[in-house]
């Protein structure tokens, strides 16, 4: 019955109940049962608020009459709904799901009916709850306001009712009153609530958990456990680990041989079909016979109760009475914990556990099936109980079929339905369901309902007269279904000794004398599938009377798979290693041919190239060659390395060439000491680590890249110079004429220019095409170490070559001949020569120098204009720009800057001074 | 990576391994920003790497962020024979700066563990108010990044040992 229905009746417009459940709030002595409703609303500023409304009801609500509001709890973020277990020590009757609901304000303790209904609700509270996520607007449950003082109830507020006295602001739940004392102690006991001495009682203080736990373990395990866990889901469970958790988890499965070994416990299952009946009598003659004691009892029961009021609504006083019956029945040489009771109309099924053991039972889950009227109903059907003992899953089933002995298909179909109907949450609710089949032991037992076929009463009793039962066995319908593999496949039934345990007339062993006289057949049976099983005992008990059935017991040794906790720690520790291993091979890793560069002797424009390789491992990689942190680029502006980036399969690898290379942007610091060829490249492997790689190395100094002042002081060759000397004259400013700190006696101009100069003017006056000729790489390095070493003798090169080296020895000038600074000066004036020998005339000597000088060549080399081509436009056009350089960032000139500049060159060609 | 278990948490150590010559110093230093616990470790057979630890200190101090742990480390316990920086200078050290002190030896695993757990300790500790932020946090969502920890692990420029533990 859907309760939110009658719940959705008294809500108003906007408000949904999700899910309803029906609880039982535990406060103290007192036990009172609410309706527990999910409500969520939509405010207009968007997003969605949740909370808790708490009513009393009648008996079921159908109608919003049949419920009254006692108390409404916002779920805030503060809010918390858990499960908890009870203290081990404490047993609670029929308490299937304790939660302990919390806020700032309260804290309550409810229990909730077993099963998925409630699994659901929790879920969904749950995923109610708002989180912490900062970024979300705290709920403000502004709508709550209209039920704060309206409560439907005129009494005066309890201590635990949403009328809370002003001052405790709108999000205030109530008063904690009594209650608040629960805050800060929680049950944390993991395992099972074991009480013997405490049957049937309720002992309300069990409710008040221990005061040893803070309350964040609690919320742990709470969080990461369903009902109880034992120490290693436990340990599992604790942190979520998402896929990592699951892979330890497998592989804890495979090892499992690794770190449990077999015992054998010995386990009592029993079936009784009571027919309706009340227990009459002590049940010890079935569930206590012999010795030792079970260590599990699994016990069944069929048609506990037979009224209407059972099938539909669901509730039966017989349900306790069984319960006692049963309790008081155990084997008095031991203590036992019930660990699950589960019903389904006149379907129970009880399981039991020495209470030294409850501590190694966990994960229990209860499902039912009906398979009745509409089969759906639970008139017929089955319930089970799954649990972990030990290390090994247990799944019980205590079924009702299908009656009459012409309807054993439909028992083997009801059969089937409980098996693909039978659905048990996991702990981790990603997991699929398990359904019965999943478990290391399957016992089954039950009224199956299966006839003696063919033989009519009178050969039945008289085979069995003569306890014939093997004959007798040989026309049951169950042994001929699971012959022909209709039902219970895989599963094993123990020899048939005793008597068929239906019908009798109750209160006697006589068989049924009724109108119908039935023929007696082997209804009650118990059924097992799994390893390391041996059947003890199968067995009738005649001594009982209270039914037409006789109770069936069975006795099994089971071999279970008991954790050794030091191997499993060990197994565990092995596993997670293993896995950070595996990471750890995961993370890309290469090895490099060599990682440290040492360029030796590097010279102005002429290219040094190392190589190296990186050696992929295992893992596919992406490589690349990162910026040092603040800097712009990953290595200095005279390195390249090629190629600068890639991807690497496993196993292969990849030649990376640094190149070096110094330009005219780069020389001059390399010349004076500001700039070393030194550098480190950082290699980075997409999640990977960083390799540093060191790059080293001396530069020859040049001519070209130094400054003309520069090199008018130097004398000797630039090489022949202590680098001490390079560096001070490459730093010395420009215009120490002025200062009238003169060194020693200076050059008129660079004598590398006049070298240059004076080559082509001894050479190349008459050279078709100078200038305008590409020149030889290597002349070009040839002509700079003469320049440089002063052996202008050894000079041997072709004219356009020496042209080249002019031209890039121009362009290589930090400061160009005509300064930055004169550069707008001399636009201005191109045109008036006048005025433009007033600005050159401003230049600082030597450039003056260089200038004159240079025009006086190309004045020269115009007077050969028949011979060589050369014009003045020509001449202009290469020494206009080379000359003439804007101050903005050496950028290309812009044509009418360009053409300026050109006009400048080209005034002071066609006039001689 | 290396996961372990402090207090009951399983806690996902990233270790970074930063090249100790001196001239890659700059850059490492970089990396120490990332760090929230920091091992440094001199070689007790070099009294040379003991005195750098001085020099590592001060990097630390003012590259690594604020509340980073740290832990002195005097490694090649193993070669007692060639000891030259004897166990109370350590310890007086790792006083001075107020720091924990292990001699461990990746050779024979000893106290590598320990130590990995006592930094690991200190820097839960260190970070108690944002777990017990996680811890108490209703989402399933508990990411592992969430959980990981990363630590810096500046060696002594005369440590060329790796861990041979893992």
């Amino acid at each position: 019955m859907d309760q939110s229905m009658a719940i959705q009746e008294t809500l108003a417009e906007g408000e949904y109940c999700i899910i309803a459940v029906q609880g039982v709030l535990c406060e103290g002595d007192s036990r009172q049962s609410r309706l527990l409703g999910l409500v969520r609303h939509r405010p207009k500023r968007g997003g969605q608020e949740h909370a808790l409304f708490l009513y009393t009801h009648r008996r079921m609500a159908i109608t919003g009459d049949d419920v009254s509001l006692d108390q409404i709890v916002p779920v805030s973020r503060d809010f918390t709904l858990e499960e908890v277990s009870l203290d081990g020590e404490l047993y609670v009757l029929g308490s299937d799901v304790t939660v302990q609901l919390d806020t700032a304000e309260l804290s309550l303790v409810f229990q909730l009916p077993f099963g998925s209904h409630t699994r659901t609700f929790l879920q969904e509270v749950a995923r109610a709850c708002p989180g912490f996520d900062p970024a979300t607007p705290d709920p403000e449950f502004l709508w709550l306001s209209r039920y704060r003082c309206t409560g439907p109830e005129p009494e005066p507020p309890t201590p635990l009712c949403w009328n809370a006295p002003p001052g405790t602001g709108p999000r205030c739940a109530g008063i904690g009153g009594g209650v608040s004392d629960f805050d800060d102690s929680r049950s944390d006991k993991r395992g099972l609530p074991v009480d013997p001495s405490s049957w049937g009682q309720d002992t309300p203080d069990n409710l008040l958990p221990r005061q040893n736990k803070s309350k964040c373990e609690i919320t742990d395990m709470v969080r990461s456990s369903t009902i109880m866990v034992s120490d290693k889901a436990h340990i599992l469970s604790m942190q979520k680990f998402g896929l990592r958790d699951t892979i330890v988890k497998s592989r804890l499965v495979q090892k499992e041989e690794d770190y449990t070994y077999i015992q054998n416990f010995r386990f009592f299952v029993g079936t009784y079909n009571v027919n309706g009946q009340s227990p009459k009598e002590g049940l010890r003659p079935w569930l206590s016979h012999g010795t030792p004691a079970p260590d599990v009892y699994c016990v069944g029961f069929q048609e506990l109760d037979l009224s209407k009021e059972a099938f539909f609504f669901h509730d039966t006083p017989k349900e306790e009475e069984w319960f006692k019956a049963v309790s008081e029945g155990l084997h008095p040489d031991a203590k036992y914990a019930k660990v699950k009771l589960i019903r389904l109309v006149g379907i129970m099924l009880l399981l039991y556990v020495k209470q030294e053991h409850a501590a190694h039972v966990s994960e229990v889950e209860a499902e039912t099936v009906g398979t009745g009227i509409m089969g759906r109903m639970g008139n017929k059907g089955g319930v089970a109980i799954r649990f972990q003992f030990h290390n090994t899953s247990i799944c019980v089933v205590n079924s009702h079929l299908a009656a009459h002995t012409e309807e054993y298909e439909r028992r083997n179909q009801d059969y089937k339905d409980i098996c693909s109907r039978m659905q048990f949450c996991q702990i981790d609710p990603g997991l699929p369901p398990l359904t019965i089949s999943k478990h290391d032991v399957i016992l089954w037992l039950g009224d199956l309902n299966y006839r003696i076929e063919e033989l009519d009463v009178e050969t039945v009793k008289n085979l069995i007269e003569e306890k014939d039962f093997q004959t007798l066995y040989g026309y049951d319908q169950l042994k001929t279904q699971m012959a022909a593999k209709s039902v219970f496949e895989g599963f094993i039934e123990g020899e048939l000794t005793f008597q068929p345990t239906y019908k009798y007339d109750t209160g006697s062993d006589d068989w049924d004398t009724s109108e119908k006289c039935r023929a007696p057949a082997w209804c009650d049976r118990v059924l097992w599938k799994g390893k390391n099983i041996t059947q003890l005992s199968y067995q009738s008990h005649m001594a009982l009377k209270t039914s037409d059935h006789k109770p069936v017991s069975s006795v099994f040794d089971i071999g279970v798979k008991v954790v050794n906790e030091e191997r499993y720690r060990k197994t565990l520790e092995e596993i997670v290693r293993s896995l950070d291993k595996m990471e750890n091979a995961n993370i890309p890793s290469v090895s490099l041919s060599k990682r440290e560069f040492c360029f030796q002797n590097v010279k102005y424009m002429q290219l040094q190239v190392q190589s190296f390789t990186i050696r992929n491992g295992q893992v596919p990689c992406q490589f690349e060659f990162i910026n040092k942190p603040d800097e712009k680029s990953y290595c200095k502006q005279w390195l390249n390395a090629n190629p600068s980036r890639g991807f690497l399969l496993p196993d292969s690898a990849i030649e990376i060439e640094l190149e070096l290379f110094v330009n005219k942007t780069t020389a001059t610091k390399l010349n004076s000491g500001e700039d070393k060829i030194e550098d480190i490249l950082v290699l980075h492997l997409d999640r990977g680590k960083d390799y540093f790689l060191s790059v080293s190395g001396n530069y020859l100094p040049s001519c070209f890249g130094s400054p003309i002042h520069t090199l008018c002081y130097m004398r000797e060759p630039i090489l022949d110079l202590p680098l001490e000397t390079i560096r001070e004259l490459t730093l010395m400013p420009l215009q120490t004429e002025d200062d009238g700190v003169q060194l020693e006696n200076p050059l008129g101009i660079p004598k590398e220019l006049w070298m240059m100069v004076d080559y082509l003017y001894q050479n190349a006056i008459q050279q078709e095409d100078l200038f305008q000729q590409p020149g030889l790489r290597s002349e070009f390095e040839h002509i700079r170490d003469c320049l440089d070493t002063g052996m202008i003798e050894t000079l041997s090169a072709s004219n356009h070559s020496v042209a080249e080296a002019l031209l890039l020895f121009l362009e290589s000038l930090p400061e160009p001949v005509i300064c930055y600074s004169t550069y707008h000066n001399c636009l201005e004036c191109s045109g008036n020569y006048i005025a433009s020998k007033q600005v050159i005339s401003t230049l600082p000597t030597f450039h003056q120098n260089v200038f004159n000088y240079l025009m006086a060549f190309l004045r020269e080399l115009l007077k050969k204009s028949a011979k060589n081509h050369l014009d003045e436009n020509i001449l202009a056009s290469i020494f206009g720009s080379l000359l003439l350089r804007n101050p903005a960032g050496h950028q290309k000139l812009d044509m009418a800057e360009k053409k300026k500049a050109q006009e400048f060159i080209h005034l002071f060609l066609c006039n001689s001074p | 990576m290396k996961t372990i278990e402090v207090d009951g948490i399983k806690v996902r150590i990233q270790i970074w391994d930063t090249a100790g010559q001196e001239r890659y110093q700059t850059i490492t230093k970089q990396y120490y920003r990332r760090a929230q616990g920091i091992f440094l470790v001199y070689d007790i057979s070099s009294e040379r790497s003991y005195q750098h630890i001085m020099k590592w200190v001060s990097d630390v101090d003012e590259y690594a962020p604020e509340g980073v742990q740290k832990i002195l480390i005097g490694n090649k316990a193993d070669e007692e024979q060639k000891r030259q920086v004897g166990r109370e200078q350590g310890q007086q050290l790792a006083k001075e700066y107020g720091m924990d002190f292990y001699e461990t030896s990746a050779c024979t695993n000893l106290n590598i563990k320990e130590s990995f757990t006592r930094l690991t300790e200190l820097v839960l500790q260190a970070h108690r108010k944002e777990l017990d932020g996680l811890r108490t946090r209703a989402s399933n969502e508990l990411a592992l990044a969430e959980l990981e920890e990363e630590e810096g692990k500046p060696e002594g420029p005369a440590n060329s040992s790796k861990t041979c533990w893992c």
